[in-house]
């Protein structure tokens, strides 16, 4: 998968795409560790076109440490597929999810 | 012009205690759910594109809406937090709302208006903000303010949202939609005004219809029976002879037993419930899902018997040679034959000899030749339309009530010529 | 018991996608064939996922063994379309109890998944293989 990282105002948007799961999953994880990412942080998901639960463990991760921080995550262009995982694990309550990244950085 | 429903999980909870088991948004009033009144208004207005966000679970309303081409709309759906506001709601909505009007309907159940008036310049034109509210739910405009139609031309068209809180309101509304039937698009083939009648209804001789009513898809109505006015029978509904059902509401799957009257009630599977004074009474009797208990004399029973061992030698020496000839070319029968099955099994469970071996559990006394689950036959696979459980038993529930030894032959034989069509599992 | 289709892929994470693909294309093909009632592309997801998370499973719980492999089959009947996992591993609890979001957990999703997916799953053990099965109907009854 490619991620890449940019920022937009106060936010720092993460944008992801390709495929998250088993075998992606490390390799985000990885990322996540070795770039700063605190702050208001927005996680565009546009280009992810498929999501398992090994990608959402990551997502929920990051929304835990997040909140313990008292921190700001959005996230930002969750395809159908993308969402139907949030909702069928109600991990839609965990996360303030828009469908456009400008809104969300407003 | 789009349109955005907002359900907010912890609302309408009277709804989820009344009619447990049904998200509040789908239970119908007049036949057809509040959602798909909501989608009329949406469509009335001019909007195609729907978008339903909830903090709650949604699987529900997506199985019934899926993308909304059964309605001609297009629906998406996305997610919110329980304290979102209008404005947060918009932020997170961005994409879909684009540049347009959104008409947002937060938190409602119902909208009154006139399929016959027209929405669109009137929404359109006014101004962004709260139209209408009744504390609970609101209308609320959002979006594009239109520059150019700042002057509202001619009169407004008729727009209200009505209090919906509470088990006599819905009463009063489902009575309300039904008076001014012309107003809405009610469920139904309507050849006059006030009257609209599902597909599959059998409304036998001697039965007195007054309008206005209207009545579901797979409904029996038996001799001697007054419907209306002011009544709405569901779908999957079966009401015996000689009862009255007038100014009531029979919910879907319910069996209304003999001489019974309905009047200003709520009827709903084996509840009564009394929208006047709140009083819900649970019928043991005459209404589905009660135990099935007429079992007859002892006479009865031994001529019953008797008839069921006759008609399951008759049986036993038709199907003797087709079931010898063809068993060896099917392989391990499949319940209540699907349909997709070799040819020969097609057959097979066509001339009902998948039930052959059962035979012998009728000599032994085992089992009914014909009767409610368990038996060779049931008393279900008599019927066509039965699609479920819930069907199969409340035409289960009237045969019992009405079975007679001997009325148990010809529908024997309604049973064996059904088999094609039947799509319940026998036992 | 026909299998229409069969492929075995070693117990290695970097399949994962390959697995899940299969069974995207199996459903689609089974949905163009048969028919179905509902949207494709949600049939086709939901095997794509289920047996992702699947496939995931068996792989996590090889723990290394050089030689471990996952079979799936993918079969038709009456019923609908039916993936069956297979692996080598040691036999497993396949009765989780549902996460609990509120906590945000990092894992115990997959087999909730499957479970919210699928119309029936059901787990058995035959010659020192952990067999799970999932069947989603083409014609779920109505509501």
């Amino acid at each position: 998968m490619k991620i890449s990282s940019k920022k937009l105002g106060d936010y720092t948007i993460l944008s992801l795409s390709g495929i998250l799961n088993a075998s992606s999953a490390p390799q985000l994880k990885s990322y996540l560790e070795e770039t700063d990412f605190s702050g208001s942080l927005i996680i565009d998901l546009e280009l992810v076109d498929f999501l398992d639960s090994s990608g959402l463990g990551i997502l929920v991760g990051i929304a835990r440490r997040k909140k313990a921080a008292n921190e700001i995550l959005k996230l930002a262009n969750l395809n159908d597929r993308v969402k139907k995982v949030f909702e069928i694990t109600q991990a839609y309550t965990l996360f303030d999810i828009y469908d456009e990244v400008n809104a969300a950085a407003e | 012009m789009k349109t955005l429903i907002i359900i907010r999980e912890n609302a309408h909870s009277w709804l989820r205690d009344t009619f447990p088991g049904q998200h509040p948004l789908l239970v119908r009033i007049c036949n057809k759910s509040f959602l798909e009144f909501l989608f009329d208004f949406s469509i009335i207005a001019g909007a195609r594109e729907v978008r339903i966000v909830s903090d709650g679970d949604m699987a529900e309303i997506r199985d019934f809406c899926h993308d909304g081409g059964r309605w001609g709309l297009n629906i998406s759906y996305a997610t919110i937090q329980k304290s979102d506001t209008i404005t947060q709601i918009n932020n997170k909505n961005r994409r879909f709302y684009a540049a347009e009007r959104i008409i947002v309907l937060d938190n409602l159940l119902f909208i009154e208006f006139n399929k016959n008036e027209s929405y669109t310049e009137y929404l359109a034109s006014s101004h962004v903000g709260m139209l209408l509210s009744n504390g609970q739910g609101s209308v609320y405009l959002d979006g594009a303010d239109q520059q150019s139609i700042l002057e509202q031309c001619g009169s407004s068209p008729h727009i209200s949202i009505p209090e919906l809180g509470s088990l006599p309101e819905y009463f009063r509304l489902s009575a309300e939609i039904l008076r001014q039937g012309s107003r809405y698009i009610l469920p139904g083939y309507s050849n006059e005004d006030g009257c609209y009648i599902g597909r599959n209804v059998v409304i036998h001789k001697g039965v007195e219809i007054k309008k206005p009513v209207i009545i579901g898809n797979n409904v029996q109505i038996m001799p001697g029976c007054v419907i209306g006015p002011e009544a709405v029978i569901g779908s999957t509904v079966i009401i015996d002879r000689e009862s009255l059902v007038t100014g009531s509401i029979v919910m879907h799957n319910t069996f209304v037993g003999e001489q019974l009257e309905v009047k200003n009630k709520i009827a709903s599977g084996n509840r009564l419930m009394d929208p006047a004074t709140g009083a819900s009474l649970q019928l043991v009797d005459a209404h589905l899902l009660s135990e099935i208990t007429s079992e007859g004399t002892v006479y009865e029973g031994i001529v019953r018997r008797l008839v069921h061992v006759l008609a399951a030698l008759l049986l036993f020496i038709a199907q003797l040679l087709p079931y010898l000839f063809l068993r060896p070319f099917v392989g391990e029968p499949v319940a209540g034959g699907t349909g997709h099955e070799h040819k020969t099994a097609q057959l097979f469970n066509r001339l009902s000899l998948d039930r052959f071996p059962q035979l012998f559990r009728v000599f032994s006394g085992s089992l009914r030749l014909i009767g409610s689950q368990p038996a060779v036959f049931r008393y279900a696979e008599t019927e066509e339309w039965p699609e479920n459980e819930m069907d199969a038993r409340i035409v289960e529930q009237f045969c019992t009530l009405h079975s007679h030894p001997f009325g148990d032959i010809p529908l024997l034989l309604k049973a064996l010529l059904n088999r094609k069509e039947s799509k319940i599992a026998a036992s | 018991m026909k299998h229409a289709i069969s492929v075995t892929l070693n117990a290695d994470i970097v399949y994962t996608r390959i697995a899940s693909q299969v069974a995207g294309a199996a459903a689609e093909v089974y949905a163009n064939e048969v028919g179905i009632t509902g949207n494709i592309a949600e049939f086709c997801h939901a095997f794509e996922l289920s047996v992702s998370e699947s496939f995931t499973n068996s792989v996590r719980h090889a723990n290394h063994q050089a030689d471990g492999d996952v079979t799936i089959n993918f079969f038709t009947d009456a019923n609908g379309l039916t993936a069956v996992v297979s692996d080598t591993n040691p036999e497993f609890n396949p009765v989780t109890p549902p996460p609990d979001v509120t906590l945000y957990p990092e894992g115990g999703y997959g087999l909730f998944i499957i479970h919210k997916l699928m119309d029936s799953i059901s787990y058995s053990r035959k010659k020192d293989r952990n067999i799970l099965t999932m069947t989603k109907s083409a014609h779920p009854p109505a509501i």
